[in-house]
């Protein structure tokens, strides 16, 4: 299942969301080895973690956190606006209400490798699904090269912002992926992945944020 | 300017309707960073002979002389280029590789050089089968700096997937395929039949048909048998 958090829930996830941020820790610091995100306290938060994030949860049947990603908004500051905009400096920062930066997904390395394999598949199709839910039309992040690959070839429509560069020992890059039937259609099947059951419970009635009636498989007619 | 000619090419892309197409918008974008000579192959197993016109080679400029010998003296082989890439995942400048002692490999790099292909860049293209596709770009003077090895490695990604999608070859989910006893027991499964049934209709022992079915369960990583039956048919190994 796949749980939407934003600061008008979060109190009903403060348990989940430090599950989560200790979960980012061991994905990132432990299993991946990125030493300059280790803290102390073994919990992976940064100054992006605000009021404006949206998470998404990914968790068993038993309630239990499997992994999750972030949501920025890019109309407030975000990753590739303060730490990265170079990356950018070919079609230049993506700005506008209709898209959304995606970091921090992760999933808990203690789960065995199918178990892995399988939530991270279910996360990025609930990923595309939430946004393709709520109106969002594009999705900026980093990547590596290798990825792109990959992703293109599934057929996503993914576009770069500027070019790769060396970072943490991997080519990496800027891009943006824009929200469509097709998309989702072409990373259901690719993935294996059915319609994701997605909640959003205990925001206030008249919240910004609406989830949008499921999307039934298959979304464009072509297939 | 490089860098926008690179843009273009990527934007452009999805609007190329088939491989000639799609190999001439490629050729026009490189020419523009001084390469001449231009390759674009899979490159096969070792041990396997290729030859001029088996359709591994997409597209070439390599002077016809060049391509000739490469192939009928099975250069593929030797090419301290194309051994590099069959190991490494990253793009290689051609002027990396000197100081290798190897013979073969030596003489293929200076006979490169009779045909004035003194320099490059060779990009590999990895798919989760292996090594898919390797893009060689060529020049008498290669002077590229990091900025344009990056356009034309990005150039060199969106035109092999571009060119996957064009064949119809859309990424498949990793994990091995059922076998075709798997598949068959899966089929009736989906068609509501009972182990006993299948058994039955197949004139084999009930207890051959749960380990099928339970193969199937296993490779598909499903937990359940509906949702075996969900993936097999996501993944067009049955049909409903």
């Amino acid at each position: 299942m796949i749980e939407v958090v934003t600061s008008r829930n979060a109190l009903l996830y403060r348990d989940a969301l430090e599950e989560m941020f200790r979960i980012r820790h061991r994905a990132l610091v432990e299993f991946q080895g990125l030493e300059r995100l280790r803290r102390a306290d073994g919990r992976l938060t940064d100054r992006f973690d605000t009021d404006d994030a949206i998470h998404l949860l990914l968790t068993g049947d038993d309630g239990a956190v499997r992994g999750g990603l972030r949501l920025l908004p890019t109309t407030s500051p975000h990753v590739l606006s303060e730490i990265l905009p170079q990356l950018c400096d070919c079609k230049g920062l993506q700005r506008d209400p209709k898209t959304l930066e995606l970091s921090r997904m992760c999933i808990d390395p203690n789960l065995d490798f199918a178990a892995r394999e399988l939530g991270r598949n279910r996360l990025l199709v609930g990923l595309v699904e939430f946004c393709h839910r709520t109106g969002y039309e594009r999705i900026t992040l980093l990547i590596k090269t290798d990825t792109l690959y990959r992703h293109l070839l599934i057929g996503l429509d993914i576009k770069p912002l500027g070019l790769a560069v060396d970072r943490d020992g991997l080519k990496q890059l800027a891009v943006v992926v824009r929200v469509t039937d097709e998309a989702l259609d072409a990373l259901r099947q690719a993935l294996a992945v059915r319609e994701s059951e997605i909640h959003y419970v205990g925001a206030p009635h008249e919240d910004a944020l609406v989830l949008g009636p499921a999307a039934r498989w298959p979304l464009a007619a072509r297939l | 300017m490089l860098t926008q000619a690179t843009f273009d090419f990527i934007d452009e892309v999805d609007r190329l309707r088939d491989q000639a197409a799609l190999v001439a918008s490629f050729q026009k974008v490189v020419s523009g960073f001084g390469i001449t000579y231009f390759m674009v192959g899979e490159p096969k197993p070792p041990a396997t002979p290729l030859t001029e016109n088996d359709g591994h080679i997409w597209g070439t400029t390599w002077p016809s002389e060049w391509l000739s010998r490469w192939t009928t003296r099975n250069y593929l082989q030797v090419d301290p280029v194309v051994r590099h890439i069959r190991t490494h995942n990253r793009p290689l400048r051609w002027s990396a590789l000197e100081g290798a002692s190897d013979d073969p490999g030596k003489r293929v790099m200076l006979e490169a050089g009779e045909f004035r292909m003194h320099g490059g860049y060779t990009v590999p293209i990895y798919s989760r089968d292996g090594l898919a596709v390797a893009v060689s770009l060529g020049s008498e003077h290669y002077e590229l700096g990091k900025r344009e090895e990056a356009c034309l490695h990005m150039a060199s990604i969106y035109m092999h997937a571009t060119l996957e999608r064009l064949r119809g070859r859309y990424a498949r989910p990793r994990g091995p395929k059922l076998t075709n006893r798997e598949r068959e027991c899966l089929s009736w499964v989906a068609a509501g039949k009972t182990d006993w049934e299948i058994s039955q209709i197949l004139k084999i022992a009930e207890q051959t048909v749960h380990e099928y079915v339970q193969n199937a369960l296993i490779k598909l990583n499903a937990t359940t048998r509906a949702q075996a039956v969900a993936i097999a048919i996501l993944t067009k190994q049955i049909n409903t």
